[in-house]
């Protein structure tokens, strides 16, 4: 197998190509010894590889670090504060789940939605109509003890309640036949 | 020295002092990476700043499979291609073009003036050139020869063979050295 200038160029590799076979790898140096036009190009392509490799690593700026140090200590307070006001995202970090900042706002966010909506059915919607039950109940007596007058045939004039303290109560009966 | 992952490590468990740390010791070669794709100081500067943060937040999917610096570098990357959809680059990376001048003449003051106009000439030049080639071209040209990376290295962080790599990287020093010829740089 012999490669031509075209194949030696398509392959041309300043660096070690790992699918290249060691019989092409062969062909490859033997064609690259024998033509000048290939030669030519290599040490072009070399020289590139040079350039690229000369140039000095850009300098970041000195305040890069703190400044990006600075944001990922708000981040982390963020997110304690996130942790802490919301109970939900607790039990998940309890459970080893590790939910993303975002998982723990939206939870926080309808947890406390559930708890608004909780609070104003207890404040506004909470109905005070006595049940059934309590209509059906006996009431009680108010009146214990009657005692009437000496006379035989007496009208009632006056009914006495005992309770703690005896009270005199008229009573606007015209019933006399009693 | 302690290995980064022991500092992942605390970071997962709530500390934040041991990210930061990771951010000194990283935080130069993302920038490196930011700058050479996306061609600007500030730019990179900012890229750098959200590939971290990203980072932090994102600690927990790190999976201690790969090198800690592996896994930035792929948040980087991925920061710097939604930067690149955004970024008008075009007009920032040649107002950026005079600043560098500006800023690299005054830094290299013990050299001969001449010698660091020309020098600082052809890496802008060269960053010129670099800034034209294809997304995925002048990735590997960062990775490779800025960022000295290995081809299992770039092959498991752009999730491709290293065959692929490797022409790639054929074909963008084929790209370049043209650009460069039509700058006489050459």
């Amino acid at each position: 197998m012999s490669l031509d200038c075209k194949q030696v160029i398509e392959f041309f590799s300043l660096h070690q190509h790992p699918d290249l076979t060691n019989q092409e790898k062969f062909e490859y140096r033997r064609h690259l010894l024998e033509c000048q036009v290939c030669q030519n190009e290599y040490e072009e392509m070399l020289h590139t590889a040079a350039v690229l490799e000369s140039i000095p690593d850009p300098v970041p700026p000195p305040e890069l670090v703190e400044r990006i140090q600075t944001q990922i200590r708000q981040t982390h307070r963020r997110s304690i504060l996130n942790f802490l006001v919301n109970p939900i995202a607790r039990i998940l970090v309890a459970m080893k789940l590790g939910p993303h900042p975002t998982f723990v706002n939206y939870t926080a966010m309808l947890f406390y939605l559930m708890l608004t909506i909780f609070m104003v059915k207890l404040t506004f919607f909470n109905s005070t109509k006595p049940s059934p039950v309590e209509l059906t109940r006996p009431l009680s007596p108010e009146v214990r003890i009657v005692r009437l007058g000496d006379v035989k045939h007496a009208s009632l004039k006056t009914v006495r309640i005992e309770k703690e303290e005896s009270k005199e109560i008229p009573i606007e009966s015209t019933s006399n036949d009693f | 020295m302690i290995p980064d992952e022991i500092y992942v490590q605390k970071t997962i468990e709530g500390n934040a002092e041991a990210f930061n740390e990771l951010v000194q010791r990283h935080h130069a070669r993302i920038y490196g990476l930011a700058y050479r794709m996306l061609g600007n100081p500030d730019d990179a500067s900012d890229a750098t700043q959200e590939a971290f943060l990203e980072a932090y937040k994102s600690i927990q999917s790190f999976q201690f499979q790969s090198k800690f610096l592996t896994w930035m570098y792929r948040v980087g990357i991925n920061v710097c291609q939604q930067y690149k959809r955004k970024a008008d680059s075009r007009e920032r990376t040649l107002t950026s073009y005079a600043q560098d001048l500006q800023e690299s003449t005054g830094r290299n003051a013990n050299e001969h003036p001449d010698r660091v106009l020309l020098k600082t000439e052809r890496d802008q030049l060269v960053q010129h050139a670099i800034n034209q080639l294809p997304s995925k071209q002048r990735m590997v040209i960062t990775l490779f020869y800025m960022q000295q990376m290995k081809y299992r290295e770039i092959a498991e962080l752009l999730d491709c063979s290293e065959g692929t790599v490797a022409s790639r990287l054929n074909t963008a020093v084929k790209n370049l050295k043209s650009k460069l010829e039509g700058l006489s740089l050459h």
